[in-house]
């Protein structure tokens, strides 16, 4: 069996600043998340599931094109 | 240039830059040296001088040529507007989308390094995750709607409003606007910025911090007239004359508490700004200027005071036309590449040279058979008796009121003013001394749509103003637009490195150096098309 193979079936182990562990630690007290493992696991997942982590915005509304104009045009950068 | 030192740098582990935007190396390493004890210190021990900006030296670019090491050119980026395609109407503001060259926190990021990134230019919308933190720019539309995502980890946004309240990319500056309000507005986003920067250094790990304060840019266009005597509306004794000088002090302060957190036995320490500042006496009306000399038409007579509009355009017998700005942009209407272009491609050079020989040519306003004109209140011919010039003529560097000194090390006392009667005003037809540019002769190649020409007018104590409708080409007190101060060619750079003893004064460097040097000092292989070189060896 391949390595890539055994991972789908086994969980695997990441590693992670203890710090940041203590801290997230702190974080799930009091929620219905059990350990910092199930919490890492919805986040992730939660992440992957938007498929890719680039290009999250794609361009600006017009809305904020006219905002960001008239902050330009009062600066002097542009008329 | 920069005499580079031979010494092999051991490499470091943390690298902190201050971006302070505009900060005029005349006034920080000079005149009010001994009003900034932090920088005074860092001088002392470190490395210094004048740093060339980009062609053209304006916030964007600039802090992506910076810190992509690439010209505008190879960025295809030119200014904050540029146009999008051939079409005449079609323009684009320069965000983050148009970046395609990895920055420093890029580069970093795939080398397995954290960065802290607050402030950087072009930095919004965030469109590649960073390992580490990213605070976007003032070309964040606004940080009140909670759909606009302006910090990466977007989660990280609670945490910044809870510390600071309201984050503030920028401050309002409405043309007539208070004064008060917006200084007092420029030292609460710039305290504001700095505590951010501090609680993120405290609390996340990083190698690289690279921060970019506005404050000191938008000081120098709205304060400038009060604290320069070349100003043509500057009145002695008024109550804002320090204005700029305090906020100097407040930045100083800022830096220096915040130096205060860091251990500098690890970590180099970076000041520098994209350009330096200096006075504006006016604007050009560039579009009025091809319209005079026949390169531009329009449909029918300009009314006074009417916006430059493409469907006004007889393009069918125009040459050129302008974009304003800080400075010019001229565009040759080229057959085969614009939609009604009308110069053939083999006049292009031919008729390109010829536009470069009439705009360095072209008179000052004391020369100007109109006498200056314009629709300021200040626009009469008595004011422009003493319209400064000296700056465009003889190329005396950056501000044209302060002595700019060659030599090396910390001298004491700084510069002192000219006197407040002014410099003598320009012999009557002499050149206002404008200085072309062609985009593809001083970049490596040029991507997106590149102007034709760069235009900087009068050494940048103009800036290009796009109104038609008057009889002169100049204009004082334009309503449009902030009319204090204009960039310098020249900004400023400040290093000092825990292993390499400061060599004290070393003008030359070009803000293409920055990237290059700091990722020597982290310890990275610098990408071989980086377009700066490394400041140590």
């Amino acid at each position: 069996m391949s390595a890539k193979e055994s991972t789908r079936r086994n969980n695997v182990t990441l590693k992670i600043p203890g710090e940041l562990y203590d801290h997230l630690q702190s974080l799930i007290e009091g929620t219905g998340f059990r350990s910092v493992t199930e919490f890492a696991i919805y986040v992730l997942r939660d992440v992957a599931a938007g498929g890719k982590l680039d290009d999250a915005s794609p361009g600006l509304s017009q809305r904020e094109i006219e905002i960001v104009r008239q902050r330009l045009r009062a600066l002097g950068y542009i008329e | 240039m920069v005499q580079r030192c031979e010494l092999k740098v051991a490499a470091i582990s943390k690298v902190a830059v201050f971006g302070l935007d505009c900060l005029e190396p005349s006034l920080c390493f000079e005149r009010w040296i001994e009003d900034l004890p932090n920088l005074r210190a860092l001088m002392q021990r470190g490395t210094w001088g004048r740093m060339t900006s980009s062609m053209p030296p304006v916030t964007v670019p600039a802090w992506s040529c910076m810190t992509a090491s690439k010209d505008p050119g190879t960025l295809g980026i030119y200014g904050f507007r540029d146009r999008k395609d051939r079409s005449y109407d079609g323009w684009v503001i320069c965000t983050s989308l148009r970046v395609k060259e990895p920055r420093l926190w890029d580069i970093l990021t795939q080398q397995g390094k954290d960065s802290l990134i607050i402030g950087v230019p072009e930095t919004y919308p965030i469109t590649k995750p960073i390992r580490g933190c990213m605070i976007t720019s003032f070309l964040t539309p606004t940080t009140k709607d909670p759909s606009i995502q302006y910090t990466h980890p977007p989660q990280l946004r609670r945490e910044i409003e809870q510390l600071v309240g309201e984050y503030m990319v920028d401050v309002p500056m409405p043309r007539g606007g208070d004064k008060q309000v917006i200084l007092d507005g420029i030292y609460t986003m710039t305290r504001r910025r700095f505590d951010v920067v501090r609680h993120l250094m405290c609390t996340r790990p990083w190698d690289l911090m690279f921060m970019v304060e506005m404050g000191t840019d938008r000081v120098h266009h709205g304060f400038w007239s009060f604290m320069d005597p070349q100003h043509r509306n500057h009145v002695p004794g008024n109550r804002f004359e320090n204005a700029i000088h305090d906020y100097y002090v407040e930045v100083d302060r800022q830096i220096g508490e915040t130096l205060a957190k860091i251990d500098l036995q690890t970590t180099a320490i970076w000041v520098v700004s994209d350009h330096g500042a200096r006075v504006l006496h006016g604007g050009v009306l560039l579009n009025q200027w091809l319209m005079q000399q026949g390169d531009l038409v329009m449909k029918a007579p300009p009314t006074p005071k009417q916006k430059f509009d493409a469907k006004d355009v007889d393009w069918s017998k125009t040459k050129a036309f302008a974009s304003p700005g800080y400075y010019g942009q001229i565009f040759i209407n080229l057959k085969g590449r614009e939609p009604q272009g009308v110069v053939e491609p083999g006049n292009y050079e031919r008729y390109r040279d010829d536009l470069i020989r009439r705009l360095e040519a072209m008179p000052g306003p004391d020369g100007d058979p109109k006498g200056g004109g314009g629709w300021g209140p200040n626009a009469q011919v008595g004011n422009l008796c003493h319209t400064p010039q000296v700056g465009n003529l003889c190329h005396t560097p950056q501000v044209g009121n302060l002595c700019h000194t060659e030599g090396a090390g910390l001298r004491e006392g700084g510069a002192g003013l000219r006197p407040a009667s002014g410099p003598p005003a320009l012999r009557a037809g002499a050149p206002l001394g404008n200085k072309c540019h062609k985009p593809d002769a001083i970049y490596k190649t040029c991507n997106n749509v590149a102007p034709d020409l760069i235009v900087i007018l009068g050494d940048l104590g103009w800036r290009a103003s796009g109104w038609l409708g008057s009889d002169s080409i100049y204009i004082y007190d334009d309503d449009a637009a902030a009319e204090d101060a204009n960039h310098a060619q020249e900004g400023m750079y400040l290093f000092a490195h825990p292993t390499i003893q400061g060599r004290g004064r070393a003008d030359g460097a070009t803000l293409y150096d920055v990237a290059p040097t700091i990722l020597r000092e982290l310890g990275q292989p610098i990408p071989p098309d980086m377009q700066g070189r490394p400041l140590h060896e």
